[in-house]
């Protein structure tokens, strides 16, 4: 009996109910597949089955972030201090570059000038 | 509220109040990946804090194609590759051991439905999948996030993102109903069991 209950099909496959879960089929295709959850309890149980296991992988994450908000101020603190000096430095080469080009421009006007 | 786009525009035009914001929008969910991803806070906040520096210095060659929260994404993940590079000599995600690598968070504080051993045996199965496949799994389950987005991301189609989703998790409840099956298959005696009694509670 269990080895029939196997070899028994729904209407869709798993990769249908995973798109379906996901929200990845079209308006007419949810339609057609909202019947088959209706009427077909091998649709069913594929669909349930999906819908459990990815609340269950979802349930095991182990990420916990940090209640403390103190951590994001600290965090935001450090960022914006190390953009400042990031900021300084793209400045200080910015006029760098343009002190250099303006030393270029003149060189080549007093070699033109000499010329 | 401003957008991330128009935020952007001002950081570019020298506005540094803009990115401020911009940090305060995105460090939490940046936090969250790099943990994820290092399973330590410290070196989750260096990951955070060296992303948003390279954002920030690189602002000018974002293009607007992908959100900004993609791109820093982006930015993050391979960040995050090459701080375990230094870390872990050469060695990729896929081939460090997550039970060797300290935990920053105090797993007590978790207030999750599942008991330790199937919530590790899942964990465990999770860490075997090829990188990619465990990346888009992720960023889809962990950090809901869009399918185009992951393919933002991972810098592929999006038939690919979703694929090696679809890939991850098919071979996971293969993996893991393997071995609901066969008993005595596993250290944890009473994993079987356990892991159907939490099958049937997970709220859906």
């Amino acid at each position: 009996m269990k080895k029939m209950n196997n070899k028994m099909k729904g209407f869709y496959d798993d990769d249908w109910w995973l798109d379906y879960l996901e929200n990845e089929v079209d308006s007419l295709m949810k339609k057609k597949m909202d019947v088959s959850l209706g009427v077909s309890l091998i649709d069913r149980r594929t669909f349930k089955g999906l819908e459990k296991f990815r609340k269950l992988i979802k349930n095991s994450d182990e990420v916990v972030l940090p209640e403390d908000l103190s951590v994001y101020d600290k965090l935001h603190e450090k960022i914006m201090d190390a953009v400042e000096d990031v900021d300084g430095e793209i400045a200080d080469k910015n006029s760098e570059t343009r002190l250099l080009f303006v030393a270029k421009s003149r060189q080549r006007a007093t070699l033109r000038e000499d010329s | 509220m401003k957008t991330d786009l128009e935020l952007v525009g001002e950081v570019r035009e020298g506005n540094r109040k803009s990115f401020s914001e911009l940090v305060q929008r995105h460090q939490r969910s940046l936090l969250r990946l790099g943990l994820r991803f290092t399973k330590e806070q410290s070196l989750a906040e260096d990951i955070v804090q060296e992303s948003f520096i390279k954002a920030f210095q690189k602002i000018h060659l974002f293009e607007g194609r992908a959100s900004f929260k993609s791109w820093l994404y982006q930015i993050a993940l391979n960040t995050a590759r090459n701080k375990f590079r230094d870390r872990f000599g050469g060695g990729s995600f896929d081939s460090v051991n997550v039970d060797d690598v300290p935990l920053g968070v105090d797993p007590g504080a978790e207030t999750g439905m599942l008991r330790a051993d199937v919530k590790k045996r899942i964990r465990v199965e999770i860490d075997k999948l090829p990188d990619r496949q465990r990346m888009a799994l992720s960023l889809r389950i962990f950090e809901d996030l869009s399918f185009k987005e992951i393919a933002e991301i991972m810098s592929c189609p999006y038939d690919t993102a979703k694929a090696n989703y679809r890939h991850a998790l098919m071979k996971l409840k293969e993996r893991i109903e393997v071995s609901e099956f066969s008993e005595g298959a596993h250290d944890e005696g009473n994993f079987v069991m356990s892991y159907q009694k939490q099958v049937s509670e997970v709220e859906v």
